[in-house]
């Protein structure tokens, strides 16, 4: 009976590393797609699910080892029961919540991975894990993803610009295509997804059953367990990690549509070529490299750093963290049923937290953006205010000037006809006429400041234009 | 331990593959650019869109042959 109550208990705890495992992922295939403006976000997440859902069902391989053989399972090595497999999975979870609190896309299956080997330190030793295949299949492929998706997607953006761009005088680029091309690499990332990671689950869930003599050993995973398995993967990938979409889409660097379909065509041809050549890379390693990448090739478009390096170290940190948490968890587990339900209480509660303090940084995050925002908004505005009162009390001051010019000038022909007048001897007609060119010379004086003030606004109306196709250029 | 051979095979086939979809697609991109400028100087051109839905086809088929290898019974594995 409690071997059974463990087993149910492993299998929650499963289903829910699934579900964070999905809306931890969505935003691999759909971060750039939704930051483009190619699919719309509830559009985007609705299509994940469904592919996720679909391509669940579509590969049922069944993983002959829990831990890919970083951890030394079996004989001489740990001994696969569901504490083990319940501490593995508290640890990976945890870290999944955590990182994604944080809004930092890592790989679920290296948090997995961790959970796994701190639960196998803890109960069988550090000689339980072996360190040769840890290289070669977490640290290696850590360091490669991002730089074959990187480089690939470099490579592509800047072709993509080359080949698209016209240097002909009033010929746009027209690269409307482009976005419609990046909903389907995108959906094939989605897919792809659906048939890799939901199988890590439903391979955990039956060597569950196996270890505790509830299913045949060599057989593969119940159609329920595909089920559920689908199920909770496609109800992740719906929810969406909004905080880590945010962050491979925006943060990372701005994207545009030719630069997206670049990194999602590179980051499909990349999960594609690792998993049918044999070099096992982490689906969201190769996404944000293809994202770095991309962002690189676009000339204008600026690369965070400061993101980048959240999330490697983000990705050194999840082997390490998780085990840590793992490895706490397998020691209470080994108190028996006991520890078994005090670590999932523990793990509900945690995760709760997580989720919570979620919420309310996520208000404060809200409007601390919002007064960004307004803050830049304000400073533009009052830049814009600065110039056009500046504009304003120069053209004033010219008005001036040109009005104490004008006159100046008509009493000088005043002063002027006055003495010819004088000097002449008093002609009243030629007074006249003289008291009339002047008038005239005047009007003309205004008729000139005018002109003069009608270029002027031309010409402010002109830098104005300037400044505004800088701004869309920009 | 370390695959070295088969990252360069892994590195070799993503940038090969993933490249010749953009250039085409940005082709096509490109040639349906120019006929749409044809069509608003009012000049014909038939053969410009027979070129960039032949090529946004290839990039088409290029898709389908990622869901091929995506999906193991369809090629046995």
């Amino acid at each position: 009976m409690e071997i059974i109550f463990v087993v149910v208990l492993v299998i929650a705890l499963a289903l829910f590393f699934d579900f964070t495992n999905g809306f931890h992922d969505t935003a691999n295939a759909m971060a750039t797609p939704i930051a483009t403006g190619a699919i719309k976000p509830k559009a985007a997440v609705t299509l994940a699910a469904i592919l996720n859902l679909v391509g669940a069902f579509l590969s049922t391989e069944v993983a002959k080892t829990i831990s890919g053989g970083i951890i030394k399972e079996g004989g001489g090595g740990v001994q696969i029961t569901p504490d083990f497999i319940l501490a593995g999975l508290i640890g990976a979870i945890i870290w999944n919540m955590a990182t994604w609190r944080f809004g930092l896309p890592s790989s679920s299956s290296h948090a997995l991975f961790g959970g796994l080997i701190g639960a196998a330190i803890v109960g069988a030793g550090l000689n339980s894990v072996d360190y040769g295949v840890f290289l070669s299949k977490v640290v290696i492929p850590a360091l490669a993803a991002p730089l074959i998706a990187g480089f690939s997607a470099y490579l592509c953006t800047k072709i993509a610009y080359v080949i698209t761009r016209r240097n002909e005088e009033g010929k746009t680029a027209r690269r409307a295509p482009f976005k419609y091309g990046q909903i389907f690499s995108s959906s094939l990332v989605a897919l792809a997804h659906g048939t890799n990671d939901a199988q890590k689950t439903m391979g955990v869930i039956t060597l569950v059953l196996v270890s505790a003599n509830l299913q045949e050993h060599g057989t593969g995973p119940h159609i329920w367990v595909i089920t559920a398995c689908a199920l909770a993967i496609a109800l992740g990938t719906y929810v969406g990690g909004w905080r880590i979409i945010d962050t491979l889409g925006t943060k990372l660097t701005t994207v545009k549509p030719a630069q997206g379909l670049s990194a999602e065509t590179s980051t499909a041809a990349a999960i594609l070529a690792s998993s049918h050549l044999g070099f096992a890379l982490s689906t969201t390693q190769v996404a944000s490299g293809s994202v770095l990448g991309s962002g690189l090739g676009r000339k204008g478009a600026d690369v965070q750093w400061s993101t980048a390096g959240r999330i490697a170290s983000g990705w050194l940190l999840t082997i390490p963290a998780a085990a840590i948490v793992g490895g706490i968890a397998a020691g209470i587990a080994h108190l028996g049923t006991v520890g078994v339900v005090v670590d999932t209480v523990i793990a509900v509660v945690v995760v709760l937290w997580i989720y919570l303090s979620s919420r309310r940084v996520e208000e404060t995050d809200i409007s601390n953006f919002d007064t960004v925002g307004e803050a830049v908004n304000i400073r533009g505005r009052k830049r814009k205010l600065r110039k056009d009162r500046n504009r304003k009390r120069a053209q004033e001051k010219r008005e001036a000037r040109y009005e104490a010019w004008a006159e100046k000038q008509a009493a000088k022909e005043k002063r002027r006809a006055h003495r010819d007048a004088k000097k002449n001897g008093a002609v009243p007609a030629e007074a006249a006429k003289t008291s009339s060119s002047s008038t005239g010379s005047a009007s003309g004086a205004d008729a000139g400041r005018a002109s003069n003030t009608g270029a002027d606004a031309g010409r402010a109306d002109a830098s104005r234009a300037d400044a505004s196709d800088k701004g869309d250029a920009k | 331990m370390i695959e070295w051979s088969s990252f360069a095979i892994v590195a070799a086939a993503t940038w090969v593959s993933a490249i010749i979809v953009i250039t085409l697609f940005s082709v096509g991109v490109r040639m349906r650019a120019a006929h749409l400028d044809r069509v608003e100087e009012g000049r014909s051109s038939s053969a410009l869109p027979v070129g960039y839905w032949a090529v946004f086809g290839i990039c088409g088929a290029v898709v389908l042959l990622g869901v091929y290898l995506i999906v193991p019974a369809l090629h046995g594995a």
